[in-house]
């Protein structure tokens, strides 16, 4: 099988679109997630608009990659920024909407209405903390807990080293600890 | 953010795997129950746990290369317009210069002259000319400026404030 570069120097000779293709059903789904995880989990269809810019975007530059960095670091980086200022865009056309989106999805694992209730109060603070982290830091967060990316495969898609990475996290969990804290909720020291 | 606590390697392990063995387990409690730095992280860490289980996990739709294929098809359209557009306003360029140099070089009459017809003439030439070269976007920009077109959030000035986010 071809990697990246191979595919793109083959592309870029022939001009072939499913040579393009074969970039795009190996990489789209890390672009979608990326682009999820900054734009929240209440906008799926803003992060597959950003996955299809993203795409577009490639298309017409593919010619300017050298092949200086690695091909999926080029890429994620257009990723990150494309989802940033439609995120940014979307802040000043309208208000927040992802917290209240996603709670009045029903949480499937509860039962028990009073639970519940503890249970919703918890999940609208902790989504409300990690609205009011930076974007950084929330799609960090975002992409290894929800996304489930391990740190390496953060690093990769940020561009960063690991350590960095593992600061990032280290400083995200601590603020949204600090904002748990200051909404009179934390979580209790009990394992799951 | 460097943590201090000389546990801070146990730390790592057990927020990027389950605990299992139970001794383990304990013993770790109590580590997190007097620990003042590894309390918030392992805290932070069980609750974007439990809460990251109750997100939905979106997927693309199965059409999306299909979409994605037509999108690049109709990028690649408006090229074509791009250059036709620029073709054009260059012939009207050439036919405003000519007419205006014609405009100088006919003998008019006197009373035409004194009239200032080829003045005015000129100055409806160059008028046709600049409202050719904008395009859409300007003149739409520019009436928003005169006040005849209510401004769309892409005037707003708010939009350009700086933000603090980090960059990559």
């Amino acid at each position: 099988m071809m990697d990246d570069s191979q595919v793109i120097a083959e592309f870029l000779k022939t001009k072939d679109p499913d040579l393009f293709e074969t970039l795009v059903d190996r990489h789209k789904d890390k672009v979608f997630r990326l682009a999820l995880s900054i734009l929240g989990p209440a906008h799926p269809a803003e992060a597959e608009e950003v996955t299809q810019e993203v795409f577009l975007l490639i298309y017409r530059r593919l010619e300017r990659y050298r092949g200086e960095s690695r091909f999926t670091t080029w890429l994620y980086r257009i990723a990150y920024n494309r989802a940033i200022d439609v995120k940014r865009r979307a802040r000043y056309q309208r208000p927040h909407l992802g917290t209240d989106e996603l709670l009045s999805m029903p949480d499937p694992g509860i039962r028990n209405p009073l639970a519940a209730a503890v249970a919703s109060e918890k999940r609208r603070a902790v989504l409300g903390c990690l609205d009011e982290l930076p974007d950084l830091y929330r799609s960090v967060l975002h992409l290894h807990y929800w996304q489930e990316y391990g740190i390496e495969d953060i690093a990769e898609i940020l561009g960063a080293p690991l350590g960095t990475i593992k600061s990032y996290m280290h400083r995200a969990r601590k603020r949204l600890q600090d904002c748990m804290r200051k909404k009179g909720l934390t979580h209790g020291s009990e394992l799951p | 953010m460097a943590l201090n606590c000389p546990e801070k390697q146990r730390l790592e392990k057990f927020l990027s795997q389950n605990l299992t063995a139970e001794e383990e387990r304990r013993d770790w409690m109590r580590h997190v129950e007097r620990c003042t730095e590894c309390r918030p992280q392992w805290e932070a860490h069980l609750l974007l746990r439990a809460t990251s289980t109750t997100l939905p996990s979106p997927a693309l739709p199965p059409d999306f290369n299909f979409r994605l294929r037509a999108r690049i098809r109709r990028d690649a359209a408006p090229r074509l317009d791009r250059r036709a557009v620029a073709l054009l306003r260059t012939y009207w360029l050439l036919a405003s210069a000519f007419s205006i140099y014609l405009i100088v070089k006919i003998d008019w009459p006197a009373r035409l002259k004194d009239l200032g017809v080829p003045l005015l003439l000129v100055a409806l030439v160059v008028a046709l000319t600049l409202v050719e070269m904008l395009s859409v976007d300007q003149a739409r920009r520019i009436a928003v400026w005169l006040r005849l077109a209510k401004g769309g959030p892409e005037d707003s000035p708010r939009r350009h404030k700086g933000h603090e986010e980090f960059r990559i």
